[in-house]
């Protein structure tokens, strides 16, 4: 993967097809769906969606 | 045209043990098409694991860079299909985002969903093709 500069405060990512399935590996580490995994990602989705919706 | 969800994109991470699967699952059907539910589906896994947002944001286009790559189509999600996931859930035990996946993939052109999630089997409007 190749940074480059964009701005001062931005980079833009240039990944190369042959990389990208060890970025994902890299980004995607301990993703796992199992139903615990599953129903936690759903209570991280509806919680924050409550706390939004009561502001 | 078969249709692939989350576990499928989880495959495509070079460490997955289902990865050689998926890539031989990308020459067997030449054509597929992905549910955007499932692609919502992975973004929310990844925020509860806490990634940042530029984390999510940079595989979520690395994903989409190697599904077009492929000429994976992607099944949109529409009002319709989200108000069905949850008359799905009141009829089948699964999670929200397994309804919502369903009613996306009830949309693709063939309905037949490669994964090896056995709550889609005896909803009766998809057929389920296991990957191993």
């Amino acid at each position: 993967m190749v940074w480059l500069p964009v701005s001062e405060r931005e980079f833009l990512a240039v990944v190369l097809p042959s990389d990208r399935y060890q970025i994902l590996a890299d980004l995607m580490a301990g993703v796992e769906l199992s139903a615990e995994a599953r129903r936690a990602a759903e209570i991280s989705y509806f919680s924050n969606a409550a706390k939004k919706a009561r502001r | 045209m078969p249709v692939v969800e989350s576990e499928f994109l989880l495959a495509l991470r070079a460490n997955d043990p289902k990865h050689k699967t998926a890539l031989a699952i990308f020459r067997k059907y030449q054509v597929l098409e992905v549910c955007t539910a499932a692609l919502l589906e992975i973004s929310w896994l990844l925020k509860s694991k806490s990634r940042t947002p530029s984390e999510i944001s940079l595989a979520l286009s690395l994903l989409r860079a190697e599904l077009e790559s492929r000429g994976v189509t992607e099944i949109p999600l529409t009002t319709s299909q989200i108000a069905r996931a949850h008359d799905i859930l009141t009829r089948h035990a699964m999670t929200f985002f397994d309804a919502l996946i369903l009613a996306n993939a009830e949309e693709s052109h063939d309905r037949r969903l490669i994964s090896n999630d056995s709550s889609f089997d005896g909803t009766g409007t998809v057929e389920r093709i296991s990957f191993k």
